[in-house]
């Protein structure tokens, strides 16, 4: 059991406007910005020819969405903005991961997180089928609580993806997956005889720091082609972008559930992609299911799960306790595919609306913007598609 | 009206928002206008803008802003408000020359920035307060550019702590100053 030595204290304190504010100083410190370029049909070679006349940079190239992303000088951006070849432009902005850690030692024995109970993860086993894509700072492989055997990934250019200098993403996955019965704590998914089925994209360096929206979009959209059904994005970000909502339309359409933090702001802005209406957005709560300070309060936030003091791992095979609103998100990641492996003839909307139907409700009576439709909870779920059905024609 | 500024920059010391050492700089003339998300809600943020300083000494220009979805407002019905620019500018850190020009402190380093004086239109929470406003835009070209609005935040009044950003979904265009065409172009 948890023997009060837990190694490390994380303070989620991402999704920061004001840092992303200084970003933005610190890009025009050199003039140099990056924006999604859109190119009316036909005119991708043209536009892209003027950008790089223009000393622009191309940095991806966005066919689904007749786009690509470039780092162009702001004075030389006036050159081709009005090029007939260009339907629209906007900034690229900016996801963060968030937090900083201290690092201490360990000792657990079979230890079950506060938080696996709480959305009843612990009354149901898993029973495989359903990848889950984290898309976080990398993955510790080595780590003896963590699945390795039906893990992949793909490193985004920012590292290798079995590899995780930061530990935000090792700690994400832990909550979803780490394994039971092997000596130290469990995930969501970690209980059933199936070892669950994992996609790593790694868009962090072992810094955090940032990623752009566009490069987002291209990363989820290599989680669904190694076939994830659910996606988890413990970041964020205050702006939104054209590119990255259609990205994430385009998965719904495609069959995934797309889980998001709501942000720690704790103000009542939104924060994207949770604010997209593809993606879950999930709040935090603690041990007494009472609302987090730094949860940001939406009218897009759609459940509650999980996130002050939550154990996970940590790289080295080390156990780190965590703060945010990211470690919530992988609590309801982790129940949607628990769930979803029961009723693999559902879609991505009924595993969803049966999520928030069936979500134990908190706060005010009903819908409220600081819990949404309440506790996601994984057993009243499978409950509810048992009595409720599912033909897998459900809609949003 | 340095009354109201500094009423403006002492609150937002306070608030620990003021940018150290930055000030409005500049001379600017633009107009625009569109959406932004609500601050949590679910409908949009719609507001008008026009602003000028370009005599060097006095801002002006009015803002027209409404908020109805706004979730820690929705009790009273929203934000809405119509404003008085008190300064206007680039927020930077100035040059000598320019320090000398206007000495009006700012909190978004390198984005335009627009301060104000606004009065409620909202029977239910009437009343006056400051404010601020920040964005960075892309200008106009061939087709559908859009900016973002970096705060719109609200400072006291009726509507003290309302904080929002967002990608603006709308126009803004930059106009030259009377006094500065010839020069310019």
């Amino acid at each position: 059991m948890h023997k009060k030595s837990i190694i490390a204290v994380l303070v989620a304190t991402a999704f920061s406007a004001n840092a992303e504010l200084l970003d933005n100083v610190d890009a025009n410190k050199d003039r140099n910005v990056r924006v999604v370029f859109e190119y009316n049909k036909g005119n991708k070679d043209a536009l892209i020819a003027a950008v790089q006349a223009a000393g622009g940079q191309i940095k991806l190239e966005l066919d689904n969405d007749d786009s690509f992303a470039a780092l162009i000088n702001a004075d030389m951006f006036e050159q081709v903005k009005n090029n007939k070849a260009m339907k629209s432009a906007e900034f690229d902005a900016k996801r963060y991961v968030i937090p900083t850690m201290d690092t201490t030692a360990a000792n657990f024995e079979d230890y079950v997180p506060y938080g696996l109970p709480m959305v009843q993860a612990d009354q149901l086993s898993y029973m495989g089928g359903i990848k889950v894509c984290v898309v976080d700072t990398g993955y510790d492989l080595q780590h003896p609580e963590l699945p390795s055997i039906d893990v992949d990934g793909d490193s985004e250019g920012a590292g290798p993806w079995y590899e995780d200098g930061n530990g935000h993403g090792t700690h994400v996955a832990g909550t979803i997956a780490a394994l039971d019965h092997n000596g130290g704590l469990t995930g969501v998914l970690g209980s059933g005889s199936t070892e669950p089925e994992l996609h790593i994209a790694r868009v962090f360096n072992d810094a955090g720091n940032f990623v752009y929206a566009s490069d987002l979009a291209g990363a989820v959209n290599d989680c669904a082609d190694a076939g994830s059904k659910v996606i988890n994005m413990s970041l964020g970000g205050a702006f939104s972008t054209k590119v990255e909502e259609r990205a994430f339309r385009r998965l719904e359409r495609a069959g995934i559930v797309a889980v998001a933090a709501a942000g720690n702001d704790g103000n009542a802005t939104h924060s994207f992609p949770a604010s997209y209406d593809s993606v879950v957005s999930v709040a935090a709560i603690d041990e007494n299911t009472m609302h987090a300070d730094f949860s940001q309060r939406t009218s897009q936030v759609e459940v509650a799960a999980p996130g002050v003091g939550v154990v996970s791992t940590y790289p080295g095979g080390y156990y780190a306790t965590a703060d945010g609103t990211s470690m919530a998100s992988p609590h309801v990641a982790g129940v949607a595919a628990l769930v979803w492996s029961h009723f693999p003839q559902c879609n991505n909307f009924e595993i969803r609306n049966a999520l928030s139907a069936s979500a134990k409700d908190l706060g005010d009576e009903g819908y409220d913007y600081k819990y949404g439709h309440g506790l996601v909870q994984a057993k009243a779920a499978h409950d509810y598609l048992m009595t409720n059905g599912c033909d897998g024609r459900g809609v949003k | 009206m340095v009354q109201k500024n500094l009423k403006l920059v002492a609150l937002a010391v306070l608030m620990g928002t003021v940018s150290t050492g930055c000030s409005l700089v500049g001379e600017h003339k633009m107009t625009g206008g569109g959406t932004i998300d609500s601050a949590g809600g679910d409908k949009k943020a719609v507001f008008t803008f026009n602003a000028e300083r370009c005599d060097g000494e006095n801002a002006k220009g009015n803002v027209i802003y409404r908020d109805e979805s706004a979730i820690d407002f929705e009790d009273m019905g929203g934000v809405a408000l119509k404003a008085k620019l008190d300064d206007f500018g680039y927020c930077t850190i100035p040059g000598l020359e320019e320090q000398a020009e206007n000495g009006i402190a700012c909190h978004c380093e390198d984005q335009y920035e627009a301060q104000f004086t606004y009065t409620s239109n909202n029977p239910e929470a009437p009343g006056e307060g400051v404010g601020f406003a920040c964005f960075f835009d892309t200008g106009e070209g061939n087709g559908r550019f859009n900016g973002v609005v970096t705060a719109m935040n609200l400072v006291d009044g009726p509507y003290a702590g309302y904080i929002n950003h967002g990608t603006m979904n709308g126009n803004i265009q930059s106009h030259s100053c009377p006094a500065k065409t010839e020069d310019s172009e």
